[in-house]
């Protein structure tokens, strides 16, 4: 079972075109990587215990469908990849059974203190991140991949 | 070649997280209003949207974090054409804070008009326009995916 995370389209999210706005897609992304980290163990007692947290790399976001206030959203988490400091998400919005945005994230174990820096994750996590990478590879849906943005 | 320097602004205290410095979600949020000035300059902003109906849509974002961006700061955001259609631009925008690069966003856009529920060309003038302003040479990082060297 992935990690799943639901939410509703809440009224501040919508924009002057009537529909979620773009960057509000990513703050509801963003709530469901919390999900996944609270899921392997990279929970608010972690955090607190040993000063490491997780940092946004990168991210690769399709707009697909438009969202309204009240929609029902549901977000499903794949583990594309995991080395010592990183890993690599995609996800799935839904509304129902509609993929309304896909999203790949790369994100980094970091250190905070003296300054960020990015450092190992402990084995025990990297393996349950790893175990939702085998799933993702058994189940091979078919994936929108980041790509280059090049259609012009 | 045109390197457009038209958004300034500064960080708000609602979009920073625990840590006290901005949030990955809200990094979109200058960037967004960078594309709603960005509009304006070519024509094709709120006024124009009143009076056609058209609209600018976002469907795709390539973002890429590079630095902290912490409280107070104001954000100068750098933007870049990099290609049109009649129907699609793409384009960038550089987060820079003290002339330190934060992030950079790469995003692609349809036209839509809302009144019809299509995407519609834009009009030849504004095409004109932003064709007389894409940027040359590319940055490095344009149309770059994301990997990890095993994947």
């Amino acid at each position: 079972m992935f990690p799943e995370f639901e939410t509703t389209v809440k009224p501040e999210w919508i924009d002057y075109n009537g529909h979620m706005r773009d960057s509000n897609y990513g703050l509801v992304f963003s709530l469901a990587v919390d999900a996944l980290q609270d899921a392997v163990g990279l929970d608010a007692t972690y955090r607190e215990r040993t000063g490491c947290t997780i940092y946004l790399l990168e991210d690769h976001k399709f707009y697909l469908r438009e969202v309204k206030q009240g929609d029902r959203l549901r977000v499903l988490t794949h583990v594309l990849g995991v080395d010592d400091k990183r890993f690599h998400l995609y996800m799935v919005m839904k509304r129902d059974q509609v993929e309304v945005c896909i999203g790949e994230f790369m994100e980094m174990h970091v250190r905070q203190h003296p300054s960020p820096h990015g450092i190992s994750m402990p084995r025990e996590i990297r393996e349950r991140l790893m175990a939702y990478h085998k799933n993702v590879e058994k189940r091979s849906p078919p994936f929108r991949r980041s790509r280059q943005i090049r259609s012009i | 070649m045109t390197l457009l320097n038209l958004h300034n602004e500064p960080v708000r205290e609602e979009w920073l997280d625990a840590y006290g410095h901005l949030n990955e979600a809200y990094y979109l949020v200058p960037f967004s209003n960078a594309t709603w000035v960005l509009q304006e300059h070519f024509g094709i902003g709120v006024p124009y949207f009143e009076e056609t109906g058209c609209a600018i849509y976002t469907v795709e974002t390539h973002l890429r974090y590079l630095k902290e961006v912490r409280f107070p700061a104001i954000l100068h955001i750098e933007s870049m054409i990099l290609g049109v259609e009649s129907r699609k631009i793409w384009f960038t925008h550089r987060m820079l804070v003290n002339d330190e690069e934060c992030a950079t966003g790469e995003f692609m856009t349809l036209h839509f008009d809302t009144r019809d529920g299509r995407v519609s060309p834009m009009h030849k003038t504004v095409i004109e326009h932003l064709q007389s302003s894409i940027i040359d040479p590319f940055p490095n990082w344009v149309g770059r995916k994301i990997k990890l060297k095993q994947d």
